[in-house]
């Protein structure tokens, strides 16, 4: 199992390595760079051509972005292996600083959304395929699908609109994560500001996650619910909610574990969309507005993190596995 | 008084293509100790009569849809009809008073919980107990059943075990509350020969040592010969001869049972150019069974009467259930 473990995490060099370069590579293809970015904003002041290219060479030189691209790759290396991930482009924050600001933001919008996606789909889930063809599988079917077809910026728009505008009713507050001044507040009233701001957020974040998930359990539970052993285990006599959940579901939700992989880089990923509509410093809105700015310290930085948690979490799937069925081992054989 | 009688059982799946009449008015009695036998081809509704005896037919596709099932549950008081019965109570019954084997043992395991796990699910359901009380009730009955090291192997988890010790594990867990009945649904059907004897053996001496009533569906007639004392032979749903194991191999009267018992590949070497006697043609469909007897198209006894009129259960008055009106010895 250790051994198993280490052989792994070296495995994920090469793979960081080479997502790194593809990464880097990418970057520098999009057209633009930092330095004409900032010449082009000042340009519209100094009508010089002179100057223009005065403060674009200026900018190169300070970033070393007149190096070839090779040399700056070495030298993005270099410094990424000692985790010093440099400064913004943009206000010269380091880039850590950024994203230790974003990412609290993003975590708790994520971790409530799959959290409440889990709690609904799981039991849905599992009870339709108990009860298939009934009216529950029928309406969650029908209601699930619905939702998943509706766009989120439309529905974000729409419960704006309905809820938050004032039109209608103004129940809940339009943008933001918290109130300015907030921090005033003790802390139970400084988490139900948060919550007061999350609702609609949340509310266009976990919608569509329902159809998926809770298709997913049903199918998979089905598949259990047909085996030999739930039969033996209504021959002992138990309960029918002890077959289905102890019996049943402990069987079902091991498929469930693959979706578990693509977890933790769906956590810190962010929602470009929602963030961006209800003006959420997250780091869906960080990243993106970065990718606009040709940021690229906090592009490459927020790209090799995710890479490595990705891979981190692949690992941990692989090891819960392990974990929750016997009949996977690693290493001796 | 018999432990068990089965009175008129009748269990229908309702399939897309129509009724199928898996069970069609069954009826046998079973005392206190006895051995019984039910053989037949696949799809005769032999596991299916076993499975409405537990109530566990799946639902759907099927229903158990008349008759009654007798079980004598207190020594004192009149017979339970086990059908009448609410869920709740039948939970009781299951697994306590009436326990069953299947015929997959690799399968019939749940693969992520110990077999220990498994089997003390159903003593702390049934009886209860502190932990050690139950764990030591698990390693007993491992051990009765002839696992060796019965205190680590509780441990282990079924994919670990073999397909003859998998079964021994699900004898132990429907034997862990001492039932009367143990229904046993081609126990022996998934091993191979000489694990087959084993089983067998086993079942043998666990249901003299508990005093306990032993259903045993197979379509292997040897097996039957060996642990049975009566034999019920079932054809398209019904029986078709009831007796004792003597009557049975020795005297089988109704054509079905004549021609399984020739099926028996012999052991002496065959002479070239001869081939195995076998039964011709296939089981009827039993969502559109013929008019008469449902054997009548195979039959190499068959007359036109046959084909017109239901056959009753002892047309020839032979003094025992055969139902064909030319029951004869061959």
């Amino acid at each position: 199992m250790f051994t198993y473990i280490a052989k792994r995490l070296l495995l994920m060099i090469p793979t960081i390595l080479g997502i790194a370069v593809i990464t880097f590579a990418v970057v520098h293809l999009a057209p633009g760079d930092p330095a004409s970015l900032k010449a082009q904003s000042a340009s519209e002041a100094l009508s010089s051509d002179r100057m223009t290219r005065e403060i674009v060479e200026g900018t190169r030189a300070l970033y070393g972005l007149d190096k070839p691209l090779h040399v700056q790759f070495a030298v993005w290396l270099k410094r990424i292996v000692t985790l010093d991930f440099g400064t913004s482009y943009r206000d010269h924050r380091p880039v850590i600083d950024k994203i230790g600001d974003a990412l609290p933001i993003t975590l708790t919008l994520n971790i409530l959304t799959i959290l409440i996606i889990y709690i609904v789909s799981i039991p849905v889930g599992a009870y339709t395929a108990l009860k298939p063809k009934g009216f529950v599988d029928r309406a969650s079917a029908i209601l699930f699908m619905a939702l998943y077809s509706l766009p989120s910026f439309w529905v974000a728009m729409m419960l704006i609109a309905l809820l938050c505008s004032g039109d209608y009713l103004n129940w809940f507050p339009i943008v933001g994560f918290v109130s300015d001044g907030a921090s005033i507040l003790p802390w139970y009233g400084w988490v139900s500001n948060v919550a007061w701001h999350l609702v609609i957020p949340i509310a266009c974040l976990t919608y569509g996650g329902f159809a998926f998930l809770s298709r997913f359990t049903r199918a998979s539970m089905l598949e259990v619910i047909r085996q030999d052993y739930i039969r033996t285990a209504r021959a002992k006599g138990l309960p029918e909610w002890r077959v289905a959940v102890r019996h049943g579901l402990r069987n079902a939700l091991i498929p469930l574990l693959t979706l578990m992989g693509t977890l933790l880089p769906a956590l810190l990923g962010g929602s470009v969309i929602i963030e961006q509509i209800f003006s959420i410093p997250g780091m869906g809105r960080l990243g993106f507005e970065s990718v606009l700015a040709r940021d690229y310290p906090v592009i490459m930085a927020i790209a090799t993190i995710s890479a490595a948690l990705t891979l981190v979490s692949i690992l941990i799937t692989d090891i819960m596995y392990a974990v929750v069925d016997p009949r996977i081992t690693f290493g001796k054989r | 008084m018999p432990l068990l009688s089965v009175e008129h059982l009748t269990t229908h799946l309702f399939t897309d293509s129509g009724v199928v009449r898996a069970v069609d008015g069954v009826s046998f009695s079973l005392d206190r100790g006895e051995a019984l036998g039910i053989v037949g081809e696949s799809g005769c509704g032999k596991s299916m009569t076993a499975l409405s005896l537990m109530r566990l037919v799946p639902e759907p596709p099927g229903r158990i849809v008349g008759g009654r099932v007798l079980f004598q549950l207190t020594a004192t008081g009149g017979p339970v009809d086990l059908l009448m019965l609410s869920n709740e109570q039948m939970r009781k019954v299951r697994g306590k008073r009436l326990a069953m084997i299947f015929q997959e043992p690799m399968t019939s395991l749940n693969p992520v919980f110990t077999i220990g796990d498994q089997i003390a699910e159903a003593i702390k359901l049934h009886e209860g107990g502190s932990r050690r009380q139950v764990q030591s009730r698990v390693v007993d009955m491992l051990s009765l059943v002839g696992i060796p090291t019965p205190a680590q192997r509780a441990n282990d988890y079924p994919h670990q075990l073999s397909g003859g010790m998998r079964q021994r594990v699900m004898i132990a867990m429907a034997l862990s509350c001492r039932p009367e009945i143990l229904l046993a649904d081609e126990p022996t059907t998934a091993l191979d020969v000489t694990i087959q004897a084993q089983i067998l053996d086993l079942l043998r001496r666990l249901q003299a040592e508990f005093g306990m009533s032993l259903v045993l569906v197979t379509h292997d007639l040897g097996v039957v010969a060996e642990v049975a004392q009566r034999v019920i032979v079932m054809y398209a749903g019904k029986i078709v001869e009831q007796g004792t194991v003597d009557q049975i191999f020795r005297q089988p009267l109704h054509p079905y049972t004549q021609g399984l018992l020739k099926a028996i590949p012999p052991l002496a070497k065959l002479p070239p150019g001869t081939r195995f006697a076998t039964i011709p043609g296939t089981v009827p469909d039993l969502a559109h069974l013929p008019r008469g007897c449902a054997f009548a198209d195979r039959c190499p006894k068959v007359r036109e009467n046959c084909r017109e009129n239901e056959v009753p259960d002892d047309p020839c008055n032979v003094g025992r259930l055969v139902r064909c009106f030319y029951a004869s010895n061959p």
